[in-house]
């Protein structure tokens, strides 16, 4: 008996140190960013802040602030990109779903390319190209890349959202008169809408904490909010950066939340199908 | 019921397949107005290809589909006038009942208030009164397939094609709903194409039913004629005719006899159509009875044997017997102890007799 209560007790114990090395790795950073957030001053040989105020809170969200504008440019892009997606990603994951189209691995292995090559080394040179056509500096350039870089999110998850939908809802709409573009906006989106919403905030938050793409083709003149939050970091503002970072943090905790209950298993199970 | 001098449809040499394989080998099919056809085969034999070619969704690569005298076979499903009723149900799960059965009248530019009466009256036509606000997904599967036959029939359709619409119900449910959907088709008319792989329901609700075999009409007929005339030894067996005998025809005497083989003491008067040589007879288990000695052995084939096991599934006895090398099965009221000594009866006009196949 008494063995086995102390297994269980070591086994809480156990337990409780995993849970709690788990806290301290996930939430120890974020308490610093927050500590961060509300120092006027902080240096060292002190171990927390010396003067606590909200004086950065007031920076970042002034009006006229370098954060509020790139807050603008960041959702301006990020849902821009979402559009851009749809606009490609609903009818090719239709295609791929439905058609019995030649080559199919070959055309999903297509859109997860981009991810299959060393970043930088792309956008140097689309930053290139995108610099002789003059679209180096422009926000269409940025969404352009995002769009690229968030289509692999976007067309597998339609394709898998349009596969879970069986056949014969379409065809029993057909039957009964419906034509097919009637068919599709009547009885396949709705059905589909769960998915291709999910797929749109992975989008959106892919856009939003894109960096790299935006640093070689959007700098100078589109700053985002991840660069915004670099050029703070680098310049040693750490109120700002971490601000900014809190900032970041808001859409991908409210929709992670939301595509939990939107991302169903039956959807989940046909991805790369 | 006047039958229309048109057929509702008429499929001429019609054939289909995916890609290079052929599943439809050309099939040639009428149904009149108003007459409940069933097509019943095992799967794999095309039945549900030949219903989806005939819907429009399964594209044709040979021959002719027209419904009442108009030719359908370029037409996409949508200009078919016909109404399927899915195995699974194919009901539209983010609307109400009454969003799916509306929802081809809407499709059609009825006025909401024509649309929820017509509603209505199906409603309580198929004993659903009351559920238009539900959703689909909140009904069971004998709801959910009454729906289904409701959002169909709410469009009036000429043809209503039903693909195995009660295989994935429970068998008390099954019943019930094999039952109502022959009574409404008798009270509203329609003509209806009704693909399954369950015989008794082929035999209780058509009157003509089409046996296929690998994509090839086996046989046409009304139930009476599919099951007491089987043309071929397939749809004999498919028929239930599981037990089988090689039988040996000869003269003896100047008088038509038969031999079984393997049952060297078996050789009797011959009373039934004349036969050469040596066939294959097939007979059905219900056919067979077991009989005390001494019956009247005219118009009928008695066999030796005993025993070898019995089940009660209920209602009767189900034995298989041994006779030499044969075994058949049999149902009796009567208890017979395993290795007891019977005799089978089989009565020649319900024996099938075929050539014998070689494969």
């Amino acid at each position: 008996m008494t063995m086995l209560h102390l297994s269980t007790f070591s086994r809480r114990l156990l337990q409780g140190l995993g849970v709690g090395l788990l806290a301290f790795f996930l939430l120890g950073p974020l308490a610093n960013l927050v500590l961060w957030s509300v120092a006027e001053r902080w240096y060292t040989p002190f171990k927390l802040p010396v003067t606590y105020g909200t004086k950065y809170w007031e920076v970042v969200f002034r009006p006229t602030g370098d954060a509020m504008t790139s807050l603008t440019t960041s959702v301006g892009i990020a849902l821009a990109v979402v559009v851009v997606t749809l606009i490609v990603s609903v009818p090719a994951g239709y295609a791929l779903a439905r058609l019995r189209l030649p080559f199919r691995a070959a055309i999903m292995l297509l859109f997860l390319l981009p991810q299959a090559f060393p970043s930088v080394a792309i956008y140097i040179n689309v930053a290139r190209i995108f610099y002789w056509i003059g679209l180096n500096g422009t926000v269409i350039g940025v969404v352009l890349v995002h769009s690229v870089h968030a289509l692999v999110y976007s067309v597998w998850i339609a394709a898998a959202a349009f596969s879970s939908i069986d056949q014969d809802l379409e065809w029993a709409a057909r039957n009964i008169g419906a034509s097919p573009l009637k068919t599709f906006v009547s009885v396949t989106l709705p059905l589909a809408a769960p998915g291709l919403v999910a797929a749109s905030i992975f989008v959106f938050l892919e856009s939003l904490d894109e960096f790299t793409g935006t640093f070689f083709v959007g700098v100078p003149q589109v700053t985002t909010l991840p660069l915004l939050l670099y050029n703070a970091s680098m310049g040693g503002n750490y109120q700002v950066a971490s601000i900014t970072a809190l900032i970041l943090l808001v859409p991908s905790i409210g929709f992670m939340l939301i595509i939990e209950r939107f991302l169903k298993g039956d959807v989940l199970s046909k991805i790369g199908r | 019921m006047s039958q229309s001098p048109v057929a509702a449809i008429s499929v001429r040499g019609l054939r289909a397949g995916y890609g290079a394989s052929s599943i439809l080998h050309g099939v040639d099919l009428d149904v009149a107005a108003g007459e409940f056809i069933a097509i019943l085969g095992s799967s794999g034999c095309g039945k549900t290809t030949l219903l989806r070619t005939i819907a429009g969704f399964h594209p044709l690569t040979d021959g002719s589909i027209s419904l009442f005298g108009r030719d359908v076979a370029g037409l996409p499903p949508e200009k078919r006038d016909m109404a399927m009723v899915f195995q699974s149900y194919a009901l539209w799960p983010h609307m109400t009942v009454a969003g799916n059965m509306g929802y081809g009248l809407k499709l059609r530019g009825w006025s909401a208030s024509a649309i929820a009466a017509k509603i209505d009256s199906l409603l309580s036509l198929l004993g659903l009164e009351g559920l238009g606000e539900r959703k689909v997904t909140q009904l069971s599967g004998g709801q959910r397939q009454r729906v289904a036959l409701g959002r169909a029939l709410a469009i009036d359709p000429k043809l209503l094609l039903l693909d195995e619409p009660l295989s994935n119900l429970d068998a008390k449910v099954r019943l019930s709903l094999r039952y109502e959907l022959k009574t409404l088709q008798k009270t509203l008319g329609f003509a209806a194409i009704h693909v399954t792989h369950d015989r008794e329901e082929a035999m209780t609700m058509a009157d003509r039913i089409i046996i296929m075999d690998k994509g090839r009409i086996a046989q046409i007929g009304t139930p009476e004629d599919v099951y007491d005339h089987p043309v071929s030894p397939f749809i004999a067996r498919f028929m239930g005719a599981d037990n089988q005998l090689p039988l040996c025809f000869m003269q003896k005497d100047g008088v038509a006899h038969v031999r079984i083989e393997g049952l060297e003491d078996h050789v009797l008067r011959w009373h039934g159509r004349p036969y050469e040589g040596t066939k294959t007879g097939y007979i059905n288990e219900e056919a067979i009875s077991l009989v005390e000695p001494d019956t009247d052995t005219n118009q009928s084939i008695i066999l030796k044997g005993h025993i070898s096991s019995r089940a009660y599934p209920g209602g009767q006895y189900r034995y298989s017997i041994a006779c030499g090398p044969y075994h058949f099965s049999a149902t009796s009221d009567h208890l017979f102890a395993e290795g007891e000594p019977v005799e089978l009866r089989l009565p020649l006009n319900r024996l099938h007799i075929f050539d014998t196949q070689t494969a």
